[in-house]
């Protein structure tokens, strides 16, 4: 709360100043501030920061927070104590691996339990982000096309991508591609590419853009909604990630073997507390040797009303 | 202090260095030495919110200012004996998070954080260390301050700083909702901000600064 000259406060500042506010905006923030209008900005960010935190306090994602990190931290251990790290280390196996075959075969819940978790919860109306990773490879294992996608997503059809398109060592410029539920946009970063088109006719939009893009792989609840249906589900272990969540590894066989796109493996990872799924692979093959790793990654939910779902233009 | 219910019972309190209150747990001649990961727990709990604040500030998605805040204070507990005790810890930590932010920035680009150098994120600093002073012993009870503030709101920018902030919605929303327009919200929310700015001023402890 820094101390102004002026006795007016900081209600009224240059209109120029206003456009500098880039909390408002999803567009990026400017280059550079004039130096008189930097403390107006800190106030603003400040009290930004402040209100955000606020409308966002939860006492039980705090502990969580809290315990991550000392998780995090006693997994590194740089100022700790090396005191009879190595009995301590063994003893702790030995238990870990005679207390697991006791223990895991009753403590594990079912997959489609864990599954019906994970598309409740993503049935929530919120925003949320992933990352997509999809590598291609011929029979020889030449990687042939390589897409990855910063894939922010909520029901109703909404989705938003942002990344590139690589074709062996030739890789596009940024595309956006998004989705209001009705209609599906495209653009290039720098605004020379713009198509349109109503959702019912996206494969016509799609052409060309390389058949990663395939809708069912943006539409998350979807894609988890129907892996009853069209998988055998098997919980295959509990695991803990590097912020100490813990998380059932769920391995999914395509029942149909006769499909034309044949799933040789999948599986996901789901939030033990949450239900949430946090990582979804699937490799899948083709003809003539041909196969495609596909991976979708939850990084969290997205601030609400910063993503923009319509069409930029 | 958020501490106090941890001061043993032999009366040991704090003592003072400078302007700053040293506690019973940072005292080189606390006859009870604390763990460095026990004593990092107590500062970690102590000054994670003010820390995740800061980096709400700066950072426009919500998950990036999470893992911010992990390496943030993952940074502080490697370089701890780097840590001055005879210095606040919070603007330490803030330091930390302040270069952590600069690094991203220059990382992924200025679509993913908020106008930021080093003059900007050092005056946001000061405000978080006048917050610190405000009465209350935990973040949350110093936010009590923000919240009385916002009853002397009145009409759009009342509504428009609860629409954005408590109810998530963008500017366009907000504009639809109260039928007027984008630009009358944005100038709505910053006025909004600044009272609240100029609210919470006016309850900082005369002549106190953390």
């Amino acid at each position: 709360m820094n101390e102004n000259d002026e006795t007016q406060g900081r209600e009224l500042v240059p209109e120029p100043w206003r456009e500098l506010d880039d909390t408002l905006a999803d567009g990026p923030s400017p280059t550079a501030v004039p130096p008189e209008a930097k403390a107006w900005l800190a106030d603003q960010r400040f009290l930004h920061g402040l209100l955000r935190a606020m409308h966002t306090q939860d006492a039980a994602a705090r502990e969580g927070r809290i315990a991550a990190m000392l998780a995090r931290i006693a997994g590194d251990g740089a100022v700790e104590p090396r005191r009879h790290w190595v009995t301590v280390a063994v003893a702790a196996l030995l238990m870990a691996s005679f207390a697991f075959w006791l223990w895991l075969p009753a403590a594990l819940p079912t997959a489609s339990a864990a599954v019906e978790r994970a598309v409740t919860e993503l049935a929530r109306d919120v925003a949320r982000r992933f990352r997509v990773v999809g590598v291609g490879v011929d029979g020889k294992g030449n990687e042939m096309v390589r897409h990855e996608f910063a894939l922010v997503t909520r029901p109703g059809g909404f989705f938003r991508v942002t990344g590139r398109l690589g074709f062996g060592p030739f890789q596009t410029s940024a595309l956006t591609i998004g989705s209001d539920g009705q209609e599906l946009w495209a653009t290039s970063a720098n605004g020379a590419f713009q198509r349109a088109a109503p959702l019912a006719e996206s494969e016509r939009l799609l052409q060309g853009l390389g058949d990663m893009l395939d809708l069912g792989y943006l539409d998350v609840h979807a894609l988890v909604k129907k892996l009853p249906t069209d998988f055998e589900l098997a919980v295959v272990g509990r695991e803990r990630d590097a912020t100490g969540r813990e998380l059932l590894r769920i391995a999914a066989t395509r029942k149909r073997v006769d499909a034309p796109i044949r799933l040789r493996s999948a599986w996901l990872l789901c939030d033990e507390k949450t239900g949430m799924v946090t990582k979804l692979a699937a490799d899948l093959e083709f003809s003539r040797g041909a196969s495609r790793q596909l991976s979708i990654e939850y990084l969290g939910d997205e601030p609400p009303g910063l993503v923009e779902f319509h069409r930029p233009w | 202090m958020m501490m106090g219910c941890l001061a043993p019972a032999n009366g040991m309190g704090a003592t003072k260095v400078g302007e700053r209150a040293v506690p019973w747990w940072l005292r080189r001649d606390n006859p009870r030495p604390v763990e460095p990961r026990d004593l990092f727990e107590i500062l970690t709990r102590e000054h994670i919110d003010s820390v995740r604040a800061f980096l709400l500030s700066t950072l426009r998605d919500n998950v990036a200012a999470e893992d911010v805040l992990q390496e943030t204070f993952l940074v502080a507990w490697r370089i701890l004996e780097r840590y001055d005790r005879k210095l606040p810890f919070g603007p330490w930590v803030r330091g930390i998070a302040a270069k952590l932010v600069l690094n991203y920035r220059r990382k992924l680009g200025r679509s993913r954080v908020h106008f930021c150098d080093d003059e900007v994120l050092s005056r946001m600093d000061s405000g978080f260390r006048e917050f610190a002073t405000l009465k209350g012993d935990t973040f949350d009870e110093k936010l009590d301050a923000l919240r009385e503030c916002l009853t002397h709101l009145t009409g759009p920018q009342l509504d428009s700083i609860r629409l954005h902030y408590e109810h998530g919605m963008h500017c366009k929303q907000i504009a639809e909702r109260l039928g007027i327009g984008f630009e009358a919200v944005k100038k709505h929310l910053q006025r909004g901000r600044s009272m609240l700015h100029r609210c919470l001023r006016s309850k900082l402890p005369q002549g106190d600064v953390a």
